[in-house]
């Protein structure tokens, strides 16, 4: 288990733990900044290395993300036992126009869950990538800690 | 075969699905750059209109955000590529009940409650939602062919 932050009381993840969690999700959150108000959408997206890659339609999305500062957020609750974590990547969101990227992002099982053609293809290199998750209440171990 | 399609989804279901929420995601602007987190919520409704409600840590980055904000639930399968998003866009206000009356009306109830005394509104200037639906498969013969 990471550190808990002591300010906060949620552990943080490292590096290759946020890596390993966004690996493992295909469906996250993009914010954009149009005219000082931030948005927020789902995308459904895949990992390229340690890139996170998602394909558009001309709209709001390119708009607001392509060449700009953007966040990238994934996480998981459980309402139940109200738990949770959160992973968030910022950096540019950069348009992939080289034919051999395209070829090879095409690999990808990023297929469109919306209509429409989605042939803008933006990939984000997290500039950072931080995570949190809420510890399991003291004294009491996660499944398969011991 | 139907192709998968949106749906816009009105105001009455987008206050629906709010009101049954709890957790959140509110995105702020600082220094520019936008920013994400997940947070617990509490959808009120005074007859002066809908406001959610967040509890955080005094001078954490969601209180020292700019004023515009937004604020995203959704629930979507993504085996079978359905299901919904509601987006908030409103202005933060920061505000602590005076009253334990309306301290306990408003209670957005987070899971993690050590510190977390600073009360927030989302006072909401748009609220929009979408559904998307799922294709439906196509069936290469009709049932009725083999009744």
């Amino acid at each position: 288990m990471g550190e808990i932050d002591g300010r906060t009381g949620l552990e943080v993840l490292d590096w290759d733990e946020c890596l390993a969690l966004l690996s493992q999700c295909s469906l996250g959150r993009l914010a954009v900044v149009i005219d000082d108000q931030p948005l927020i959408f789902p995308v459904n997206f895949a990992l390229d290395a340690n890139a996170v890659v998602f394909r558009n339609d001309p709209g709001t999305k390119v708009y607001g993300a392509r060449n700009r500062r953007v966040a990238f957020e994934c996480d998981g609750t459980d309402t139940v036992y109200h738990t949770g974590w959160s992973v968030l990547a910022t950096g540019e969101a950069v348009q992939v126009r080289d034919p051999a990227d395209r070829d090879r992002l095409g690999r990808l099982p990023l297929g469109p869950w919306s209509p429409g053609p989605k042939a803008i293809w933006l990939r984000i290199q997290p500039k950072t990538l931080t995570g949190r998750r809420i510890p399991p209440p003291h004294g009491q171990q996660p499944e398969g800690a011991n | 075969m139907t192709d998968a399609w949106l749906e816009q989804l009105s105001q009455e279901a987008c206050l629906r699905l709010l009101r049954e929420g709890a957790v959140g995601r509110v995105g702020v602007v600082v220094d520019g750059d936008p920013i994400i987190l997940p947070v617990n919520y509490r959808l009120v409704e005074p007859p002066s209109g809908p406001l959610l409600v967040v509890r955080t840590r005094p001078g954490n980055v969601i209180e020292q955000a700019a004023t515009n904000v937004a604020f995203e639930i959704d629930s979507i399968d993504p085996v079978n590529h359905r299901g919904w998003s509601v987006l908030v866009r409103g202005e933060l206000l920061h505000a602590y009940p005076a009253s334990a009356t309306a301290r306990e009306l408003y209670e957005p109830n987070p899971w993690l409650t050590d510190g977390r005394e600073a009360w927030l509104f989302i006072d909401p200037f748009a609220i929009s939602g979408r559904e998307l639906h799922e294709a439906e498969p196509y069936w290469p013969f009709h049932p009725g062919d083999y009744m």
